[in-house]
């Protein structure tokens, strides 16, 4: 416990030296000091000398997964005082709709799916406004809470599973460092993900099979109907919640709650339809006019599941050098836990322990890759989904079989640890140069929403920026990075005249053009715009008689018409 | 049963420091414990508890979705605003608290043939 308390401390002291804007390419890990990774080592050999114990110390194995959570997902928060993520501030501008509106509008043309799902979003906004917590301080923090909590989830899965108690630990330590692909901040995803493991976490207790089919509560007694009945409501509760706040994992839980069912293992047939009815109902009746509209997409999807697989993945020759090695380390990273779990898997198999329910688990998210491209992240919500199941068997390669002394153990855990560590903080935290964003970048895009009449255009560099968290509805965004070749060409060759014409000759009552120094990053990294575009224009623009700079600051300038200048912001 | 009890006292005050609108040093506090585990509070006693960790899951897991429920049900009737939705969340949880833990008549182990036999 000793050690432990060192570790959070060097982590504590090792941030106070971090200088965010000296990162490279590469992210946080560029800049973290020495004494960061020394923390993250020692912690992972206490955690090895834990497990090696005869007994699991299980207050002790889930403080090591709690402080390796922190470490991780605590990191970013503590270093930044603005959330990261761009799209952390689109589900930012739902909560601030709610909070104006105290309603909906599900047949909205901007950002319709989260009007059509909200149950995170008003639940959000309630939560700030009676709280009278900052929205923007619960996203700051929101990766930290959720990415603890799906870790604390797993385990108590893991021990609703029966697993071994070296595996339950090692499984929830394996999960927090196989988890790259984001999926935790300020979102419906994270909430739901969690709320989907304590279903399952719930049901497998309850719903185990017994000999005489009785149905137990989590004490292990005799349940009756009445109880049985609260137990299910109890279930139903928390799977309408995620009904209604997320489009995927209500169909993630009900593929899991009749794999399990298919195994003989847990009585969750019925439970399995009524949470499939429930999702239905909501697709049906709450999200009537999302579906109507994007059926078309749907079937299309449903048709090309290859397509939908492969859609989301980063062509590695058209980026950065520093991007390539993060998309890398994130491949390598899948690639290690899922070796890793093979190999569980095989020794579960080696010593004739149970493994065909294991392995059905793994493959069940797979599924998900029929139905849709989940506009091109099918395959990371995939592999979210499959973690917990992954880490398992991954633990299962590294906790006893019926022969193995506790030094193994120490050092499969440490070899794992060693081997997963820097591929996470590459793959994590590796494109933080553009999804960290500073206070020039928020107070730009504040100068704009905060005070923009409705009706404004809103021309952005790229999407990358801490955008549309305010009066989201009022305003038209026109992204020059996800513009055809074509037009980006266009501006470059005569960017005053290009611009100059959006700003000045549409309808909008008025327009703007704002630049920053995340989607410059980002553009580097990405190269969807040619080499300086965003630098060359940014000095055309200033050079030209015909714009005015109404905010400009070192990271983000914000450009409107002279014309539009002389008449005011309005 | 003071786990219940502490629950529905702590949902009540909740309310009165969100209508009232008291200090955020004061409302922030009572209106977390309230989203975020009263309701499950209030409940735990009627469904046992076997496992700590769970236990606490099962808490807040019941009071988040709780508290997207109520929020959701009256933002689709436009009428979502703190006081209508602190009184909703809290009138759940008082609710769930009057629930009488059942009567298991016979005690008795579970025969183990779980997922790992």
């Amino acid at each position: 416990m000793g050690l432990v308390a060192i570790v959070v401390a060097l982590w504590w002291s090792s941030l106070r030296t971090v200088d965010v804007d000296a990162m490279s390419d590469i992210g946080l890990v560029s800049v973290l000091p020495v004494q960061y990774f020394a923390a993250l080592a020692m912690l992972g050999a206490s955690f090895a000398w834990c497990l090696a114990r005869r007994t699991t110390d299980r207050t002790l194995a889930a403080i090591h997964v709690a402080v390796l959570a922190l470490m991780v997902h605590g990191t970013p928060a503590v270093l930044y005082d603005h959330p990261r993520y761009a799209w952390s501030y689109k589900h930012l501008g739902i909560v601030d709709y709610i909070s104006r509106h105290d309603a909906v509008d599900p047949s909205i043309r901007s950002l319709d799916v989260y009007h059509n799902w909200p149950g995170f979003f008003a639940g959000s906004s309630l939560l700030s406004d009676a709280t009278g917590i900052d929205a923007f301080t619960l996203a700051r923090w929101a990766p930290l809470a959720f990415g603890t909590a799906s870790a604390f989830a797993v385990a108590a899965l893991f021990h609703s599973m029966r697993a071994h108690p070296k595996a339950i630990w090692a499984g929830a330590w394996i999960s927090v460092l196989a988890n790259w692909v984001g999926q935790e901040y300020f979102s419906p995803q994270a909430v739901t993900f969690v709320l989907f493991l304590v279903v399952l976490a719930v049901t497998v207790p309850v719903f185990r099979m017994g000999a005489y089919e009785e149905r137990w509560d989590l004490r292990g007694r005799l349940l009756g109907p009445s109880a049985r009945a609260t137990t299910v409501g109890l279930i139903l509760a928390i799977a309408g919640a995620i009904a209604v706040s997320h489009q995927l994992t209500p169909l993630a839980l009900v593929a899991f709650l009749g794999v399990f069912a298919l195994l003989g293992r847990v009585r969750s047939w019925r439970l399995a339809v009524l949470v499939a009815v429930a999702t239905v109902g909501w697709i049906v009746l709450g999200a009537q006019s999302f579906v109507e509209r994007s059926l078309t997409d749907q079937v299309a999807d449903a048709a090309a599941p290859f397509s939908n697989s492969t859609s989301g993945l980063v062509d590695t020759a058209r980026i950065s050098a520093g991007s390539a090695l993060v998309a890398g380390a994130a491949r390598a990273l899948s690639a290690v836990i899922v070796l890793a779990a093979g190999i569980g898997l095989v020794r579960r198999i080696a010593s004739r322990q149970w493994w065909v329910a294991l392995a059905a688990l793994v493959v069940t998210p797979l599924t998900m890759v029929l139905f849709s491209s989940y506009d091109g992240e099918i395959q990371f919500r995939v592999y979210l989904f499959m973690v917990p199941f992954l880490s398992l068997a991954a633990a299962y390669a590294i906790v006893p079989t019926r022969t193995d002394h506790g030094w193994r153990v120490a050092a499969g855990t440490l070899a794992l640890t060693l081997a997963a560590t820097p591929l996470l903080l590459l793959a994590y935290d590796g494109k933080e140069q553009y999804n960290h964003f500073t206070d020039d970048e928020v107070a730009a895009a504040r100068s704009i929403y905060a005070t923009a009449p409705p009706g404004s255009l809103v021309v952005e560099g790229s999407r990358n920026y801490p955008g549309l968290f305010l009066r989201y509805e009022d305003f038209v965004t026109v992204p020059i990075s996800r513009e055809p070749g074509a037009t980006a060409a266009r501006i470059a060759r005569d960017p005053v005249g290009v611009i100059g014409s959006w700003l000045s000759d549409g309808p909008a009552p008025a327009a703007y053009l704002i630049i920053t120094r995340s989607q410059k990053r980002e553009q580097e990294a990405l190269r969807d715009l040619p080499e300086g575009f965003l630098d060359d224009l940014e000095a055309a623009l200033r050079a030209s008689p015909e714009f005015v700079a109404v905010f400009d600051r070192p990271d983000a300038v914000v450009f409107v018409a002279a014309g539009q200048a002389e008449r005011g912001p309005g | 049963m003071i786990g219940r009890r502490l629950a529905m006292a702590v949902a009540l005050a909740a309310v009165v420091a969100v209508v009232v609108d008291l200090p955020v040093v004061v409302r922030a506090p009572l209106a977390l414990a309230l989203f975020l585990a009263c309701p499950g509070l209030a409940v735990l006693p009627v469904i046992g508890g076997r496992d700590p960790l769970l236990d606490a899951l099962v808490v807040v897991a019941t009071s988040v979705a709780t508290t997207i429920l109520a929020a959701s049900a009256l933002v689709l009737l436009g009428v979502l605003s703190p006081v209508a939705g602190t009184v909703a969340v809290a009138a759940v949880c008082v609710g769930l608290g009057r629930i009488r833990p059942f009567d298991y008549g016979a005690w008795s182990t579970p025969v183990d043939v779980g997922l790992d036999p």
